[in-house]
């Protein structure tokens, strides 16, 4: 990724990264019509189209947190793109009655496809974390929920009553078992893998 | 991985390990691929608690800025389709023509364009940094209720720790602008303006408006020049350079 050129577009990632009003509302205001549009247009509403564009938005947002999200291709194609396919999905998903799809020609490039594809892989991840850690015991999530809360150990083991070296201890191992239940989770392979 | 494992990919990754100890798990990553694979997962594991846990805030400040602006795209698209539903064709031509017929004789009077016709600022949502939240949210809420006395002297506050900050910039001299103080805010413009961040055309377009209440349109126009076009001010910046001509 490192390698490869930087569209100027990078800008609308930034500034989503920095939660910046006037950005996100020019990409309301620029890209969003034609999302709205094409899900109005197959089996959707205003408001379904809405929800999904907020949820887009904050994968990019987690993305470029977490992951230093770099646009190689027009944010156009790219916000259009997972917009589009998210949709479809959920249609897959939902089993909704037969639909009509009526397509929107988007001609999709190298580093168009792979950027999508990872944006995608991302978020089934983020996902699929999220699932495993609620599925962790009440005093591994107190624990975690603290230790990324308070910058220092000290102050964790303080605010939970118990000494340092085990407040450290359990840290990673909680950790662990997160890991090794995202590990053993049905999909994982598929996502260390994408298509 | 074993539970000692884990100790150890935490000893590692908050470098607590000694010298000799870094080297020998350097090694066994370039040589057990399994050890490898379960610490790189633990990195990212890690980096995912840390985006849901420390960045939490912050996320949240996304999300609810999010909802707003949505909120507010969902009722100006309503609004618009509910004027095309009450606006018969016919009532449209009659309106067309009596703005023709309007146009035509008080073209002469009304054709300048003014500051207040372009003051339109989105909600404010400023990024946290440090452990200014406080002060933050205060500037927040004065810019966005239009109190801007208040707001000039939250920024002011906030730019003493963080001087460098092009955000908070723009936003103060926006707020100048509002108090009239055109010089300092357009001071503010340029710099904001020359740099390179994110904030730069933003900069031009609010520095271009300034010029507009100060009534010179030389100025004004020259600042709309440089908005380039793939900007999303840039047809607007366009309708106003030819409404100025």
């Amino acid at each position: 990724m490192s390698d490869k050129k930087i569209h100027e577009d990078q800008k609308y990632i930034e500034g989503l990264s920095q939660n910046n009003s006037f950005v996100i509302q020019s990409i309301y205001t620029k890209f969003s019509p034609k999302v709205i549009h094409y899900i109005c247009n197959n089996s959707g509403d205003r408001d379904q189209a809405q929800d999904l564009i907020q949820e887009v938005l904050l994968v990019i947002y987690d993305q470029a947190k977490t992951k230093n999200l770099k646009l190689t291709c027009p944010f156009d194609a790219y916000f259009f793109l997972l917009c589009k396919r998210k949709w479809l999905n959920l249609l897959k998903k939902s089993s909704l009655q037969e639909v009509t799809i009526n397509e929107e020609v988007v001609s999709i490039n190298e580093p168009l496809e792979a950027l999508i594809l990872e944006s995608e892989n991302f978020e089934e991840k983020q996902s699929l974390y999220e699932v495993m850690f609620q599925k962790l015991g009440q005093a591994c999530k107190e624990l975690l929920t603290k230790s990324f809360q308070i910058d220092s150990m000290e102050e964790v083991a303080k605010a939970l009553n118990v000494t340092y070296g085990y407040a450290r201890k359990k840290k990673s191992l909680c950790i662990g078992q997160l890991t090794k239940m995202i590990q053993e989770a049905p999909g994982f392979t598929n996502l260390k893998n994408p298509r | 991985m074993e539970e000692h494992d884990y100790i150890l990919f935490e000893e590692y990754v908050s470098q607590k390990l000694d010298e000799n100890a870094r080297i020998a798990f350097e090694n066994r990553l370039l040589k057990d691929s399994a050890f490898k694979d379960s610490f790189a997962l633990y990195k990212e594991t890690s980096t995912f608690l840390k985006n849901k846990f420390a960045n939490q805030t912050e996320r949240e400040a996304f999300k609810k800025n999010l909802k707003k602006i949505s909120q507010s795209n969902t009722n100006t698209l309503k609004t618009q389709k509910q004027k095309t539903i009450f606006f018969k064709p016919w009532k449209i031509a009659v309106a067309a023509s009596i703005l023709v017929v309007f146009g035509v004789f008080f073209s002469q009077w009304f054709s300048t364009p003014v500051y207040g016709d372009y003051a339109n600022y989105p909600e404010i949502s400023l990024t946290v940094r440090g452990n200014q939240n406080e002060l933050i949210t205060k500037a927040e809420q004065a810019f966005n209720q239009a109190k801007y006395e208040e707001a000039a002297s939250y920024f002011d506050q906030l730019l003493t720790t963080d001087s460098t900050n092009l955000e908070l910039k723009l936003y103060k001299a926006i707020t100048l602008v509002e108090l009239n103080k055109m010089e300092a805010a357009d001071v503010l413009f340029n710099e904001v303006a020359a740099s390179t961040s994110v904030y730069a055309n933003q900069a031009l377009w609010y520095g271009a408006l300034s010029k507009l209440k100060q009534k010179n349109y030389t100025a004004s126009i020259a600042l709309l020049k440089k908005i380039p076009q793939d900007d999303e001010q840039y047809k607007q910046a366009q309708k106003l350079i030819k409404k100025l001509f």
